[in-house]
């Protein structure tokens, strides 16, 4: 005889009905939202059949499916991502982590590659190891560049962006390991793994403006965001200034003038780690150099075009002090200093290689129309080379 | 053997969405909207253990059908030994293919080779509480100590109930007999079922799985990167997590016990403020211990044989216990190690310890258990022998990768672990009620717990829907 009170039924009625509050609002939920959130496909339900023929993996899926749509399951984890960063400094990401002065550093790759050790990024900037095969490397994309741009005459110059890990080598993150802490600290203008490849292979052009980069972080941390991955505001108009006076190049006329104002920017690590906000940084107005932006033009809408992935931005410069015209091939560096960058010239396309896949890369650098230009500058990471080539290990 | 591999089990952990918000209300409202209610929990006992195992089921409904079948002939028959010989060959039979024949094939007896090689055996999860169940079943009835259920339906219920079913507490067949029959089921049973069950959540989600983070990234280093102040921080950090996630684990069942009407034994006592490792033992996995007590050292003789048989009987049941949680040599060592310590307590140590201070008897206790986690946690003896020099010998070296797996959210976590160590919060928590009166009446003191729950399950609500990192360790013991 198993007794039961009424009052008990009810109660468990209501306690079961707020239990399944989440579950009933699978139905209503925005599951876009979270997909677009996490940049991922969110697992799908499991059909009778493939529970019936398998079902551990049937449930498995479902499990998943649960996990990912499940009601306020977002919000939840934004409550939490934001909680454990604004109240603790936690990131629940140990790729992404911070030195005492609240600077954050990613020390591996995120999402495009497979993710190796942490901190491989670090060993890979500060030990600085110009093997053959990544000499190779980079002989194989200029190389490549030069097949192909040499014949219009256009001048291929490799540029690099000095990342926190050279910039703050005084003062990494706590997790650093020993041994790469003393490699970063050891780094200096000549003694960098972009000097390194520039000295091996003498007849590419090279610009990496680390001294520019370390004297201005050290001054301000706001000149390359110190919470931020990518550069962002003033470091991109100082990167701009300091490569057309190497290069002999004049400024927009309406080029604006510094100083910057400090003002919120950009928090590229803000989305990774689940926590959108922006981060200070001192920035100029990008509208003031009065650029046309012309995504109309190039392959990508072309009908006849045979790319398969939109990735191509025409810029024109109505204020330009010359008349040259200049491809920007990037990585992810790149979409920051576009507009910069295309001031400088009087049509400027960019390709971000990171949107690319191998097929349409390989079209673009083949085809020859738009390569008709003056320049070719190619803008990635510390000592990167472009994705495609394969990944840093 | 566990922990890291769990993720690959999948079964419905308690602390996922699929179970907390979806099994669990269905199965409350199933249970008390539709009647027939130990068949309730059975049909829904057999679907949980389905969602994770597919159909391995059959062999818990084996090991179900060998209990009964012993009950059934028992009855016929009468206790007659070589049914119970039978039930229990039957039994260990199951449990040493699935768990221990790899081991004892490839690392005892290595009769391996020659072109020959012994098929891998699956390890379902919870096979070894559940078959403990169906043994104390059988030496309880043969026993005399209780009846033979009276149908197939309350053997079934009684061995594959969820709440227990792969990570216990090891329910003795005498302690739900009667409730398999009679039992009631007020809003009272339920608010204690929902206070202990949010608390058993609480100590798996907020602090377990924190901890699990810096004892899973340092016990993965090599060997050569771990330094003293890092397997220092690796052992304690098991130490908290493995007690924080098996006791959360079976509060929630117990918990879970008692919204059906069922009073489950309790299974932890604090048992890191134990003052000897015999204290130890009485304070952890008490429903283990307990079992291994009345069907393994109390049938070798227990304490009746003189000292040299009490001796090797301890030293044997621990043996076992440790070969009972894992197919590995580190679980036996980790037996013996712990047998070693009662041994040597019972030839004198403990009297030593009862007259001293009590901060020295307990710090001896905690570092013995602290290091007889290092074996328990270890991939390897030879991984657990580095890990334990480097505690002893002062080993420099770089201690980065503490801080890389490990930071604020964890060593708060650390902080309530050796916070809930202890009673101190439960008592200081009494007595604050008392002051303020809120104890007074039944009413104000269930407020006061529901509210707990009610936080506690909000935080952990959060944490289950945003978290993923999220791995039982005890399931495969």
């Amino acid at each position: 005889m198993i007794k039961t009170k009424k009052s008990a039924i009810l109660y468990s009625v209501l306690l079961s009905a707020a239990l399944l509050v989440p579950t009933a609002l699978v139905l209503v939920t925005n599951h876009n939202a979270r997909s677009s959130w996490e940049g991922r496909a969110l697992d799908k339900l499991p059909t009778i059949s493939e529970v019936v023929k398998n079902p551990k993996a049937g449930f498995k899926q479902f499990d998943g499916f649960m996990n990912d749509h499940v009601g306020l399951g977002l919000q939840a984890i934004k409550l939490r991502r934001k909680m454990n960063f604004k109240a603790l400094g936690v990131t629940g990401d140990k790729y992404i982590v911070s030195n005492s002065e609240g600077a954050y550093f990613l020390t591996a790759p995120f999402m495009q590659v497979e993710r190796g050790s942490p901190f491989q990024w670090f060993g890979h900037n500060c030990n600085a190891l110009v093997t053959d095969k990544i000499t190779n490397q980079y002989r194989i994309f200029t190389t490549k560049s030069e097949a192909v741009l040499s014949k219009f005459g256009a001048k291929v110059i490799f540029t690099a962006v000095p990342t926190k890990s050279v910039l703050l080598a005084d003062n990494l993150p706590k997790s650093t390991p020993q041994s790469i802490v003393e490699s970063c600290k050891k780094i200096d203008a000549q003694n960098n793994g972009m000097m390194k490849v520039s000295r091996k292979l003498p007849d590419f052009n090279f610009y990496y403006p680390y001294d520019l980069f370390k004297a201005r972080t050290k001054e301000d941390p706001k000149f390359f965001p110190n919470t931020a991955y990518h550069w962002a505001g003033e470091s991109n108009w100082a990167f701009i200034e300091d490569f057309a006076k190497k290069e002999n190049l004049s400024l927009s006329q309406v080029w604006p003038k510094g100083p910057c104002i400090p003002k919120k920017v950009r928090w590229d690590l803000g989305k990774l780690i689940g926590v959108e906000t922006l981060t200070d940084g001192c920035n100029r107005d990008v509208r003031e150099l009065r650029l046309e932006k012309n995504s109309r033009y190039g392959y990508p809408l072309n009908p006849e075009s045979k790319f398969e992935t939109v990735n191509l931005f025409a810029l024109t410069n109505p204020y330009s002090a010359n008349d040259k015209n200049a491809v920007l091939i990037s990585n992810s560096f790149g979409p920051l200093v576009r507009e910069q960058f295309a001031s400088l010239f009087k049509t400027t396309y960019h390709v971000n290689l990171n949107a690319l896949n191998d097929r349409d890369l390989k079209l673009l650098l083949h085809e020859s129309d738009i390569m008709d230009v003056d320049y070719v500058v190619v803008i990635v990471a510390d000592f990167h080379y472009p994705n495609f080539l394969g990944p840093i290990k | 053997m566990f922990l890291s591999r769990r993720e690959q089990d999948q079964t419905m952990l308690f602390t996922s969405p699929a179970f907390l918000f979806l099994f669990l209300p269905l199965f409350l409202l199933s249970y008390f909207l539709l009647g027939r209610r130990n068949i309730i929990i059975l049909v829904f006992s057999l679907f949980f253990y389905f969602y994770g195992e597919g159909w391995i089921v059959a062999l818990l409904a084996v090991s179900v059908l060998i209990a009964w079948l012993h009950g059934r002939l028992l009855m016929k028959y009468g206790a007659q030994k070589p049914l119970l010989w039978a039930a229990l060959i039957l039994q260990l039979g199951m449990l040493g293919y699935f768990k221990y024949s790899d081991f004892f094939v490839a690392d005892i007896f290595r009769i391996e080779g020659a072109g020959w090689t012994w098929p891998e055996a699956l390890l379902p999860i919870g096979i070894s509480f559940f078959i403990f169940q169906g043994l104390s079943y059988s030496f309880d009835i043969h026993r005399g100590n209780h009846k033979p259920a009276r149908s197939l339906i309350d053997v079934a219920t009684y061995v594959a109930m969820f709440p227990q079913l792969i990570a216990g507490p090891i329910v003795r067949y005498g302690s739900v007999a009667r409730a398999l029959q009679t039992r009631s089921v007020r809003p009272r049973n339920i608010n204690i079922g929902i206070y202990l069950f949010c608390c058993g959540l609480a100590q798996k989600m907020l602090i377990a799985n924190k901890l699990a983070i810096t004892a899973d990234g340092l016990f993965g280093l090599p060997q050569e990167q771990l330094t003293t102040a890092t397997a220092w921080a690796a052992s304690l950090s098991y130490t908290g997590q493995i007690y924080f996630d098996f006791a959360g684990y079976s509060n929630m069942a117990i918990g879970l016990g008692f919204m059906l009407g069922f009073v489950f034994p309790k299974n932890f006592d604090h048992p890191y403020v134990a003052k000897s490792i015999t204290d130890f033992w009485r304070r952890w996995h008490i429903s283990m211990t307990s079992w291994f007590r009345d069907y393994v050292y109390f049938p070798l003789g227990g304490n009746r044989g003189g000292s040299f048989m009490t001796y090797r009987n301890l030293f044997l049941v621990f043996l076992i216990s440790g070969l009972w949680h894992g197919a590995a040599w580190t679980f036996v060592l980790w037996g013996m190690y712990h047998g070693a310590f009662l041994v040597i307590e019972r030839l004198g140590l403990k009297k030593v310890l009862a007259n001293l201070w009590s901060p020295v008897a307990w710090a001896y206790t905690f570092i013995v258990a602290v290091f007889g986690w290092v074996l328990f946690r270890a991939e390897s003896v030879p991984q657990a022998l580095d890990v334990a020099k480097k505690m002893v010998f002062p080993t420099g070296g770089d201690n980065s990768y503490f801080f890389l797996h490990s930071g604020p959210d964890i060593w708060i976590a650390m902080g309530l672990a050796v916070l809930f160590a202890s009673s101190f919060v439960e008592d200081t928590g009494v007595k604050l009620m008392n002051k303020f009166g809120l104890r007074s009446t039944h009413a104000k003191a269930t407020a006061v717990k529901m509210t707990v729950a009610a936080v506690l399950f909000v935080l952990c609500a959060i944490e289950v829907l945003s978290s993923t990192y999220n791995p039982f360790i005890y399931f495969r013991f």
